[in-house]
């Protein structure tokens, strides 16, 4: 059967992690490689770095810590943040990543998806769509929530899908930062109109949150970044919860 | 040495840095008289099936992998470099395989998601699957996982040809193990 994901995101500037990630026993770690790997051993599926800085000369820096990142994970990992073409897709998946996520860049030239799937395989386009509540409509947000695309959420996720995508990535920035929970509305509305799979996103603040988000929604993945960075749980106490409330998942056995 | 067959079809790099994690030596290769020394062959591959048989072929590697198997190399393929293994596959239009296994590779036959994305368990554990075409299950399936109402051939194995449908080296420990195993056995 197949298991539902928990998915660590790091936000990252300048090749180091956004303000550090505290673990219990280990305060303010800045490198990357490191969080990754810590969160691998706690019993991540998968791991995403998002460059948030992305400018043009920062990009051999976030090469070389994808390069170092693949050395050492043996788990998947999907890198977002400026991707723009086709070329860059390469450049990154060609580093050792394995999946690549768009968002705006999708918006603004939809070709893209088609064009990097069919070139490197839908498995590696993952379209990360920003969703916001507008009148009673949920539309699509772009710059951080900042502007309203005015594509419908739903009919982009469709349309994001016949293109080519692989996965996509489902924040809900009415959520994000919040801590209040996952939308589980949204979430709904995307996963019943597309087949393949949907990772939720934004509003993570506690275990319970992954838990609901995987008991009312039909999601296939659960991206979290604050409830680990700060250490208020570690993967492990979400996988045993899951286990606990019946959530298929994948436990590390020693 | 461990050649890892170079036919441009996607993430080698991750076959080459598990191999080095388990201190193996590992190279990327195209030239025929580097694989025919070679102890083992692992066949990669993210992809399309007729990408995959139109390079192998370009490259003039069938010649050598049919040698290096009638010799009794061991061969590992996967995910896409599995699926080569067989006789057909049908994605998008059909194309001849190696021929290495009997059967056929086609679209899964599900109404659940694809691609069949995810950490799916074996009886050795859990694995890291992303694919939407898979293999007819026969008699040289060796471990199968479930995804919806299919039975997915997961390993395949027939004397020293061997087949991994999930990514060994994207599989965390479970993967490292497998691995290990069929590396003992060069």
């Amino acid at each position: 059967m197949l298991k539902k994901r928990i998915i660590p995101c790091l936000d990252i500037a300048n090749g180091k992690v956004v303000k550090g990630v505290n673990f219990v026993d280990l305060v303010d770690v800045g490198d990357p490689v490191e969080v990754a790997k810590r969160y691998e051993q706690q019993c991540a599926d998968e791991v995403v770095f998002l460059d948030i800085t992305a400018t043009y000369e920062n990009r051999d820096i976030i090469y070389d810590l994808i390069r170092r990142a693949a050395r050492e994970l043996s788990i998947p990992l999907a890198i977002g943040g400026g991707i723009r073409t086709v070329d860059d897709f390469r450049k990154i998946l060609s580093c050792g990543a394995d999946k690549v996520t768009i968002n705006s860049s999708a918006v603004a030239n939809p070709n893209l998806i088609r064009k990097a799937s069919e070139e490197f395989g839908k498995q590696c386009v993952v379209v990360a769509i920003d969703g916001k509540l507008l009148d009673n409509q949920y539309k699509v947000f772009v710059e951080g929530g900042r502007k309203n695309t005015g594509l419908d959420l739903v009919e982009w996720a469709k349309k994001c899908e016949t293109l080519g995508a692989g996965e996509i990535l489902l924040t809900s920035m009415d959520g994000d930062g919040t801590q209040n929970g996952y939308d589980i509305t949204m979430t709904n509305a995307v996963c019943n109109s597309v087949n393949i799979p949907v990772i939720a996103s934004g509003g993570c603040g506690s275990v319970d949150d992954i838990i609901d988000v995987f008991r009312k929604t039909n999601c296939d993945a659960a991206l979290v970044a604050s409830l680990f960075h700060y250490a208020m749980a570690t993967v492990r106490d979400v996988k045993i919860q899951m286990e606990r409330s019946d959530i298929p998942c994948r436990i590390l056995m020693d | 040495m461990i050649a890892v067959i170079d036919y441009n079809v996607g993430n080698v790099s991750s076959v080459l840095n598990m191999c080095r994690r388990l201190g193996v030596t590992a190279q990327l290769m195209r030239q025929s008289d580097k694989i025919k020394r070679a102890s083992g062959i692992i066949l990669p591959g993210v992809g399309s099936f007729r990408v995959a048989m139109r390079n192998l072929t370009e490259f003039g590697l069938i010649d050598i992998l049919n040698d290096c198997k009638a010799k009794g190399t061991k061969i590992l393929g996967i995910c896409l470099g599995m699926q080569i293994l067989f006789e057909k596959g049908f994605e998008g239009v059909e194309t001849a395989g190696l021929g290495y296994l009997k059967g056929n590779v086609d679209l899964i036959k599900t109404t659940a998601k694809l691609p069949h994305m995810g950490w799916n368990n074996i009886s050795v554990g859990d694995v890291y699957f992303v694919h939407s075409y898979m293999a007819d299950f026969t008699d040289d399936c060796v471990e199968f996982a479930e995804y919806g109402d299919v039975k997915i051939p997961a390993i395949v194995q027939k004397d020293n040809v061997m087949g991994c449908q999930f990514h060994p080296e994207k599989s965390g420990k479970v993967g490292e193990k497998i691995l290990r195993k069929w590396m003992a056995n060069l």
